[in-house]
C-alpha cells in the first residue's frame, strides 16, 4: 500500500455570486511511498497550491480522493481535523508561519503541547532536532531576532518534532537567500534519508532537482514525471530544465 | 486632470471603507457636541428662566460645561490616535502609489472637513431636540415647577461649533504632523515587524504595589471625617499611578513568572494564553488602565450623586431633626447675658397664636484639637488639627434622657467610645479629664439624632464651668445655644410665625439664626438635584470614551490576530480550539480593568463613606445599595458592549487577511 494516493483529485472554485466558475485542479492522479522525496512543479496557477491544500485537509476537493495510509481523508470528521494534521502531517511554509508570541523553542515545542506530551519526553525530541539542525543557541531568541534561514530551519523542526507521516512543503525556499536554500535542501535531504516522506511544491528548479522524483503539473493535471535514479544534483537539475522547457513549448503548440 | 472633487471624493470613499473605523467615531463625537450643546444651552435656559435658585445652578452648569469642553477635546484627541493608527498603512499605500504629503494632508483635512460638519449638525439638531427633555428632567430632578419654554439660546449653538471647529483643528494639526514625521515605506514595512518581547520592569512593578499600598492604606486608615478630604485626593493620585504601573509591568512580570514554571506553561491552554496575554499587555496597557480609571470614575461619580439626591430626605432629617432651629452665638469675649431662647420664642408663637411642639435645647461647642494618645491640645494650626470635637453639657441629656449621671468636674463623659475608652485620661489644655464612657443604647442614640449630632466624638462636662474651662484655650471657639421645635406648617398663622420669627427676637446682627427645614429641603432639591443632573451627563461622556476605547481595541487586536490564527490552524488547533483560546483571552483583556476597578471601589468604600458623612449622609446601606447597583448596572452595560464589539472582532479574525 502506498503511502499517499490521490485519484481523480478535481476542484473547482465557484464564486458565490454569478457564475464564474474556475477550475483548479482537473484530475491528478499520482502515488508517493514511503520514504520518498518528491517535488511537484508548476508554474503560478497550475493548481500546485490548491492541491497541497486538499492534501493537507486545509481544503476540501470538488471530486475525487486523497488516502493517506489507505484512510480517505473526506471521511475524517470536521472536529477531528486539526488532531489529525496535528498527528501526521508536518508543514513548512514559504513565510515560515512562525508565531511571534513565541520564542523559537516555544515555536518547535507547539504541537507537543497541544498534544499533552509529557515535559521529558519533549525536551527529550527538542534536543535530538535543534542538534540535528543547528538551532542550540537560537531556542531562546524570538523569531524577529533571526533570520529567514534561522526561521525556516525553526520551521522545519516544528515540523518534523511529531514524527509525521508526512512533511509537506510549499515553497520552502522562496523566501531564503541561495546560501540559506542551499542548506535548507541539503537538511530535507538529510532527513528525506532517514527514511522521512516529504512532498515539497515548488517552481525552483534548483530545489526540485534535490528531490528524488519530479511530478509536472499543469492546467490541474499530472503532465510529466522524472525520476532522478542515479542521477547527480546538477545532472537532474539539467534534466528538469530541458523537460520544462519541452513542456512549455509543448503547450504553446497545444494551446 | 483631476477635477476639484477628487479629494471630497476620495476623502468620503475612504471614510465608507473604513466604516468600520469611522461609524463609531462620528456617533461618538455627535454625542459629545449633543451633550456638550445640551449642558451649554442649559446654562442659558436656566439662567433666563428665572426659577428659584437658578443662578447657582447655572453657574454650577456653566462650570461644568467648561470641564465638559475641555474633556471632549481630550477624548476626541485621544480617539483619533487610534482611527489614524488603524489607517496608516491605508497611507502608506496612498504614498506608494504616489500621492505626496501634501495631497495626503488635502485628503485629511477634507475627511476632517465632512466629520466636523456632519458631527456638529447630527449632534446639534439632536441636543436642540434633547435639551428641552432634558430641562424637564432638570426641573424634575429639582423638584422645581415646570415651566417650558422652547427655544435654541443661540450663544450656546455658537460656542458649540467654535469648541468643536477648533478640536478638530488640534485632530487635523495631529494629524498632518503625523503624516510629516513618517517615512510611508517604513510603515508599511513595520507592521509586518514582529513585536519585541516585553521587558520585565521591576522597578514600575515594584513602584506599583507600593503606590498601591499607599493609596489602599491611606484610605483605609484615615479616621476623621474631616480629615478624609484632605487625604482623598492623594490616595487617589496614589492609585491612578498604581494602576497604570500595574497594568503596564506587575501583570508582565506575574506572566512572566506563569512562563517560568514549566509544568505550568506547557498545557495547550496555559501555552497559548499566558504568551498571548504577554503581547496583549504589552500593547493594552495604558488603554486598559485608562479604562480602569474611568470606571472608578464612573462608579463613585453616580453611586454618590445619586445616594445623595436619594438620600436627601436622610440628610434633612438628621441636619433638622425639627422644623426650626434658633440658634444664638456667644463668643469667648461675649458681654451680652446668657438667653433664654425657650421663654422668648415661646411667647413670640403665643402671639401668633401657635404652639412650639417638643422644643429642646442644647449648648454645644465645636472645638478644633490635636489628639496624640490620650492628650488633647487646642491648636490653631491647621496642619495640626486631627480631630473635630463637640462639647455638650451633662445636664441637658439627664433632662432628656431622665438619666441621672453624675460627673466630677475632672470628669468628662463620651459615647464615640472607638477611640475614647474608660478611664483614659484626656488632657485638655493643661486640665485632666478622666474619661467616663456610656454604651450605645437606643435611647442614647435617638437623643444624639433629636439634636442634630454630627458624627463628630461629643463630650459631656459636669456643667458650664467645666465646659467653659475646657474651651479656654480656644479663642475661635464658639458656644452656641440652639432651640429646635416643631410647629404646625398647616395653621393659619404658620407663614407669618415663620417670616417674622427672625425679627422679634430681639438679638444683635450676627449673632443669631434661624433656619427652616422646607427652606433647606428645597435647597437641597435644587443643590443635589443639579449635582445629580451634571454628573450624569458626565458620566454619559467617561462611558462614550469607555466604550470607543474597547470597541477600537478590539478591532486592533482582531486585525493582528488574524495572522495568528491562521498559523495556529495549520499547526494543528482546531477551529474550536481557536476560538476557545481567543475568547478567553478577549474576555481577560476586557474584564481586567473592571475587576481592578471594583477593588479600587472596596478599598475607597470607607473613605467614599466618610465623606459622604460630611454631607451629613449617614445611611450607609443606602451608600452601599447605591454603589452595589450602580456597578451591576455598568457591568451589566459594560459586557453588553462587549458582546457587541466581539462580533465585530471575531468577523475580523475569520474574515481572509489583506494580501
Amino acid at each position: 500500500m502506498s503511502l499517499l494516493e490521490v485519484n481523480h483529485l478535481k476542484k473547482i472554485y465557484t464564486a458565490r455570486y454569478g457564475g464564474n466558475s474556475v477550475q483548479a485542479l482537473a484530475d491528478v492522479n499520482f502515488t508517493i511511498e514511503n520514504g520518498e522525496y518528491t517535488a511537484i512543479m508548476g508554474e503560478s496557477g497550475s493548481g500546485k497550491t490548491t492541491l497541497l491544500n486538499i492534501i493537507a485537509t486545509l481544503d476540501r476537493p470538488t471530486s475525487g480522493t486523497v488516502r493517506l495510509e489507505g484512510q480517505e481523508l473526506s471521511t475524517i470528521p470536521e472536529r477531528r481535523l486539526a488532531e489529525f494534521r496535528r498527528k501526521n502531517l508536518g508543514f513548512v511554509f514559504q513565510d515560515f508561519n512562525l508565531l511571534d508570541t513565541f520564542s523559537i523553542r516555544d515555536n518547535i515545542l507547539l504541537p507537543l503541547v497541544l498534544d499533552r506530551m509529557d515535559l521529558r519526553e519533549m525536551d527529550r525530541r527538542l534536543k535530538m532536532l535543534s542538534e540535528q539542525l543547528g538551532l542550540g543557541e537560537l531556542l531562546d531568541h524570538y523569531p524577529y531576532e533571526v533570520s529567514g534561514g534561522q526561521k525556516q530551519r525553526a520551521a522545519v523542526a516544528r515540523a518534523l518534532i511529531t514524527n509525521p507521516r508526512l512533511i509537506l512543503a510549499d515553497e520552502p525556499s522562496g523566501a531564503l537567500d541561495s546560501k540559506s536554500t542551499e542548506t535548507l535542501l541539503r537538511i530535507f535531504e538529510g532527513i528525506n534519508r532517514q527514511g522521512q516522506t516529504i512532498l515539497m511544491v515548488t517552481h525552483s528548479t534548483r530545489a526540485a532537482s534535490h528531490a528524488g522524483r519530479v511530478l509536472f503539473i499543469k492546467d490541474g493535471i499530472v503532465y510529466h514525471q522524472l525520476y532522478r535514479g542515479n542521477l547527480t544534483v546538477d545532472q537532474f537539475y539539467q534534466k528538469i530544465v530541458d523537460t520544462l522547457t519541452l513542456i512549455t513549448t509543448g503547450g504553446r503548440t497545444n494551446a | 486632470m483631476r477635477s476639484f472633487l477628487f479629494y471630497p471624493r476620495l476623502a468620503v470613499s475612504g471614510m465608507r471603507r473604513n466604516k468600520i473605523l469611522y461609524v463609531p467615531y462620528l456617533l461618538a463625537a455627535s454625542l459629545m457636541v449633543m451633550l456638550f450643546y445640551i449642558l451649554s444651552s442649559m446654562t442659558w435656559i436656566v439662567g433666563n428662566s428665572g426659577i428659584k435658585g437658578g443662578g447657582s445652578m447655572s453657574v454650577l452648569l456653566m462650570l461644568s460645561s467648561v470641564v465638559c469642553g475641555l474633556l471632549t477635546v481630550l477624548i476626541l484627541f485621544y480617539l483619533n490616535g487610534y482611527v489614524i493608527k488603524q489607517r496608516s498603512r491605508e497611507f502608506g499605500l496612498y504614498s506608494v502609489l504616489g500621492l505626496g504629503k501634501g495631497n495626503l494632508c488635502l485628503l485629511l483635512f477634507w475627511e476632517i472637513l465632512f466629520s466636523c460638519i456632519g458631527s456638529l449638525i447630527c449632534g446639534i439638531l439632536a441636543g436642540a431636540v434633547f435639551s428641552q427633555l432634558m430641562y424637564l428632567l432638570l426641573l424634575n430632578i429639582t423638584r422645581l415647577p415646570v415651566d417650558l419654554e422652547i427655544w435654541v439660546p443661540m450663544g450656546a449653538v455658537n460656542i458649540t461649533v467654535y469648541l468643536f471647529l477648533a478640536a478638530w483643528g488640534i485632530v487635523l494639526l495631529r494629524n498632518v504632523i503625523r503624516i510629516f514625521r513618517s517615512d510611508p515605506i517604513e510603515i508599511l514595512r513595520r507592521t509586518s515587524q514582529g513585536e519585541q518581547e516585553p521587558r520585565s520592569r521591576w522597578l514600575i512593578a515594584l513602584t506599583g504595589a507600593c503606590t498601591l499600598t499607599a493609596g489602599y492604606a491611606l484610605a483605609l486608615t484615615v479616621q476623621d471625617p474631616s480629615m478624609v478630604l484632605a487625604i482623598f485626593l492623594p490616595a487617589t493620585i496614589l492609585v491612578i499611578i498604581a494602576t497604570y504601573c500595574i497594568f503596564s509591568a506587575l501583570s508582565i512580570v506575574v506572566l512572566k513568572a506563569m512562563r517560568k514554571n514549566r509544568r505550568f506553561y506547557y498545557r495547550p491552554d496555559n501555552f497559548i494564553n499566558v504568551s498571548g496575554m504577554l503581547y496583549r499587555m504589552k500593547q493594552n496597557a495604558v488603554g486598559l488602565a485608562n479604562i480602569c480609571i474611568l470606571a472608578s470614575a464612573v462608579l463613585v461619580t453616580i453611586s454618590s450623586c445619586v445616594c445623595l439626591y436619594i438620600g436627601e430626605e436622610d440628610m434633612l432629617d438628621s441636619l433638622y431633626p425639627r422644623e426650626v432651629a434658633v440658634t444664638v452665638y456667644r463668643n469667648k469675649y461675649a458681654e451680652e447675658p446668657e438667653p433664654d431662647l425657650l421663654a422668648a420664642t415661646q411667647e413670640i408663637a403665643q402671639s401668633y397664636d401657635m404652639e412650639l411642639l417638643d422644643p429642646i435645647t442644647v449648648t454645644k461647642c465645636v472645638v478644633y484639637v490635636h489628639q496624640n494618645g490620650s492628650v488633647i491640645t487646642s491648636t490653631h494650626e491647621t496642619s495640626q488639627i486631627n480631630r473635630t470635637l463637640e462639647y455638650r453639657l451633662l445636664d441637658e441629656l439627664n433632662a432628656e434622657l431622665g438619666s441621672s449621671y453624675t460627673l466630677s468636674d475632672q470628669e468628662v463623659l463620651v459615647f464615640h467610645t472607638k477611640d475614647f475608652t474608660e478611664g483614659m485620661t484626656l488632657q485638655i489644655d493643661g486640665s485632666n479629664f478622666t474619661v467616663v464612657t456610656l454604651p450605645e443604647s437606643d435611647a442614647l442614640n435617638t437623643y444624639l439624632t433629636q439634636t442634630g449630632a454630627s458624627s463628630n466624638p461629643i463630650f459631656f462636662f459636669r456643667d458650664k464651668d467645666t465646659l467653659m474651662r475646657a474651651r479656654q484655650m480656644d479663642e475661635s471657639a464658639t458656644l452656641s445655644y440652639v432651640l429646635w421645635f416643631d410647629y404646625d406648617i398647616e395653621a393659619v398663622n404658620a407663614g407669618l410665625f415663620q417670616q417674622n420669627l427672625y425679627d422679634h427676637l430681639n438679638c444683635s446682627e450676627g449673632n443669631f439664626g434661624t433656619r427652616f427645614k422646607s427652606e433647606a429641603r428645597t435647597d437641597f432639591y435644587s443643590m443635589y438635584g443639579s449635582l445629580l443632573f451634571v454628573g450624569l451627563f458626565f458620566v454619559a461622556l467617561f462611558l462614550i470614551t469607555t466604550v470607543l476605547i474597547i470597541y477600537y481595541k478590539q478591532i486592533t487586536e482582531g486585525y493582528e490576530d488574524r495572522q495568528r490564527f491562521r498559523i495556529m490552524r495549520q499547526v494543528g488547533l482546531s477551529d474550536a480550539e481557536v476560538r476557545t483560546s481567543i475568547r478567553r483571552q478577549v474576555q481577560m483583556v476586557f474584564f481586567l480593568p473592571i475587576i481592578v476597578a471594583l477593588v479600587h471601589i472596596a478599598f475607597a468604600f470607607p473613605a467614599l463613606q466618610k465623606i459622604m458623612t460630611l454631607f451629613e449622609m449617614h445611611n450607609t446601606p443606602l451608600f452601599i445599595g447605591c454603589v452595589a447597583v450602580s456597578a451591576l448596572v455598568f457591568l451589566g452595560f459594560y459586557t453588553g458592549v462587549y458582546l457587541i464589539t466581539a462580533r465585530t472582532y471575531y468577523h475580523i479574525v475569520t474574515s481572509a487577511p489583506q494580501s
